[in-house]
């Protein structure tokens, strides 16, 4: 069995040719297609130089954006793919405009100028359609690896929305922290069973044998924490797929020790962002990596995706530096066998031109880890 | 007879528009002026609708202070500013104050924040951190002990509540202290607080009020009612009212209307609470108030939230 497979996990900035059409956006667009080796590249070029584009030209675009970004990391080596989320906008807004019983009812600031929509359930909620299942199946159809599709997760749906619904019954009661626990539980759970696992149930039925279920809100309330397994447990209830959970810059030892009741395959994290530069294989090089022992301690059969690429930064991490991230991991957890190579996070604020050089080191500092344990 | 008014108790929620003006203004597409024209139309519209709703002191709008930190933390010396920071635990975040030495007041700090020429004479409240929740929420790189340090943040903005003092008449300054009540604190960690809130405290007329949220008032009585201050508030998101009323504050502001949630509140549900604390406690003073800052609400519920403090307000007659 090969040793440190790796894979991406979710988004990728918009391919060079979604943004306004100049000479240089084409050129950027043929020097990225040539590269990739991207089919069908004249007809993308034709369109883009055409000038004024019709609807249906700009939904091919986001076709050949999705096609670029699946060939980007297959180029790079990766051996589990997707499409960098080129159709998407982003994770919560997107999925909750397919669901009955949600209003958006306006910006909130998250910090400074960064803002979301937030919405409110007000009522149980419907599903109107799954809400991946189009993207999937064009991914499939394109891709030459294995795919994994990212979905937000039933928790963080709920913490990240107002509301109006579950929290009716229990307004009488005098102790606020119980009323406001029962009416989560509630939601979260009827979140997952009617909108997250019939999303999951339609992808798996189209094909889908690799599932990431992301939730950076899990470890914001850490007495959650266990609410959160449940609902995960029941958004693929029955779902014969790799399930990865993604959970990104939070304090991972909040998720133990009731991640062992999660009945997934995978926990993808993000370290790199925490670790020093420094290469080697001592505990203060690798200080990004503590949380490993937890994995052991705790879940050891569960396979660990520690983030060895930092997204949040134009350094382009050597492969020798992913080498001893991977075999320190490997190391400290006890079994090789149950690491995956991949990025802290989705890739979307790094330039193509960086992203690419940091897959191909994670590809190759990946096959120089494997070389280790050989 | 008790004497019911309401209050907002932190910053207000920033339109969409008003967040793009900032965004606009970061990338450098918007004048620092025009920016701050925008923010005066909206703190004026803030400060109009809390007169017409009654409340006894008001807030100009707070719109900006990106966090409840950064206005100090960028300007106090011995302080810097890092990267973000969970804001408890909501889906907001603030940057973290970096403590890298003696902490002191090298000028002025909220000169550029506040807009205290909106408001009437006397009725402006101002909002700050208490030292606990500053310090604590910090990352002390300085060496030197936090003890110390709490009193280092209560001097210098002692020096600063001074200096306003001379040029406006505030009608109330509340301290916001969430990290006295997230966790259950040590007593004795509480006491040293209390002596360095008297300090930041000291010389201030205005009424003098703590605000605890985020987390369960019990966990911080009945120390906290040993503070100077003349007002103590609670999150009633978190505290449940009929343990708060086994206590007795003379002075009470109740933080019933939730400020996370959009779901407004039946009048008369928020009554009949109110009701059972009165029918356990007689205090002097009740303030009715959002649990929590309403900046997590989109501005269109915020506004229906303070609409409603003024709806309770004329039910059980009171208001300004």
């Amino acid at each position: 069995m090969r040793l440190f497979p790796t894979q991406e996990v979710g988004s990728l900035s918009r391919a060079p040719f979604l943004k306004k059409i100049t000479p240089s956006v084409i050129e950027e667009t043929k020097r990225w297609g040539e590269k990739l080796n991207v089919e069908e590249l004249d007809r993308l070029l034709s369109i883009l130089k055409k000038g004024k584009m019709t609807s249906e030209d700009e939904a091919i675009l986001y076709d050949y954006a999705s096609l670029f970004a699946i060939r980007f990391f297959e180029s790079a080596g990766l051996d589990v793919v997707w499409d960098g989320e080129q159709k998407r906008v982003e994770m919560y807004e997107h999925p909750l405009k397919y669901v009955e019983g949600v209003k958006f009812l306006g910006v909130v600031k998250v910090w400074d100028a960064e803002f979301y929509r937030k919405a409110s359930f007000t009522d149980s909620p419907i599903l109107v359609r799954p809400y991946h299942l189009e993207e999937f199946l064009f991914v499939k159809s394109k891709a030459r690896r294995e795919v994994k599709i990212p979905l937000t997760g039933a928790y963080t749906l709920a913490d990240w929305s107002f509301d109006e619904y579950y929290i009716r019954k229990y307004l009488d009661l005098d102790d606020p922290v119980q009323a406001r626990l029962k009416a989560k539980e509630e939601m979260v759970l009827d979140i997952a069973r009617k909108i997250i696992r019939p999303n999951i149930v339609s992808l798996v039925e189209a094909g889908a044998r690799r599932i990431q279920i992301d939730e950076p809100a899990v470890t914001s309330k850490p007495w959650e924490v266990p609410l959160m397994v449940e609902a995960l447990n029941e958004s693929i209830k029955g779902v014969n797929a790799i399930v990865t959970l993604h959970v990104c810059y939070s304090d991972y030892t909040k998720l133990f020790p009731y991640i062992a009741d999660a009945k997934i395959n995978q926990v993808s994290i993000e370290c790199a962002n925490r670790d020093s530069r420094e290469p080697g294989l001592s505990d203060e090089a690798r200080v990004g990596y503590g949380v490993v022992e937890y994995f052991r301690e705790y879940a050891r059969w569960l396979e660990v995706a520690p983030g060895v690429i930092d997204v949040h930064t134009d350094f382009v991490e050597p492969s020798e530096l992913v080498r001893d991230r991977l075999v320190y991991v490997a190391k400290r957890h006890g079994d090789e066998s149950k690491i995956i190579a991949c990025n802290d996070c989705g890739l979307r604020t790094r330039s193509w031109d960086i992203a690419y050089m940091k897959e191909k080191n994670l590809v190759k500092g990946a096959m120089m880890a494997e070389e280790f344990f050989k | 007879m008790v004497e019911v008014y309401g209050l907002l108790v932190g910053a207000y929620s920033r339109s969409e528009y008003l967040i793009k003006s900032f965004r606009e203004f970061f990338k450098k597409k918007l004048e620092r002026d025009e920016l701050r024209k925008r923010v005066l139309e909206e703190a004026r519209r803030i400060v109009e609708l809390q007169v017409e709703a009654g409340l006894r002191y008001v807030i100009d709008g707070m719109l900006e202070w990106h966090d409840l930190l950064r206005p100090i933390a960028e300007n106090l010396a011995g302080v810097e500013v890092d990267g973000l920071a969970r804001w408890f635990d909501n889906n907001a975040f603030y940057k973290k104050p970096i403590i890298t030495g003696r902490i002191y007041r090298k000028g002025g700090i909220l000169s550029e924040y506040v807009y205290p020429g909106l408001v009437s004479p006397g009725r402006w409240k101002l909002v700050l951190p208490d030292p606990y929740t500053f310090i604590s929420l910090s990352e002390n790189r300085s060496g030197l002990k936090n003890d110390d340090l709490l009193f280092q943040y209560a001097e210098a903005l002692n020096s600063e509540l001074l200096e306003l003092q001379k040029k406006y008449t505030l009608g109330q300054v509340q301290l916001s202290a969430p990290s006295l009540v997230w966790r259950r604190l040590d007593k004795d960690v509480l006491e040293v607080v209390g002596e360095a809130v008297a300090e930041m405290l000291k010389g201030v007329v205005a009424e003098k009020m703590l605000y605890v949220y985020f987390g369960d008032g019990l966990n911080a009585l009945p120390t906290i009612l040993d503070y100077e201050v003349d007002v103590v508030g609670f999150d009633l998101t978190y505290t449940n009212i009929i343990l708060l009323a086994e206590y007795d504050v003379e002075r009470i502001a109740l933080g019933i209307i939730d400020g996370r949630n959009s779901l407004r509140e039946d009048a008369e549900v928020v009554i009949k609470k109110i009701d059972k604390y009165l029918d356990k406690r007689e205090p002097e003073t009740l303030y009715v108030t959002p649990s929590c800052e309403l900046e997590f609400l989109p501005v269109d519920i915020a506004d229906e939230k303070v609409k409603l403090i003024s709806e309770i307000l004329g039910r059980i007659g009171g208001g300004e």
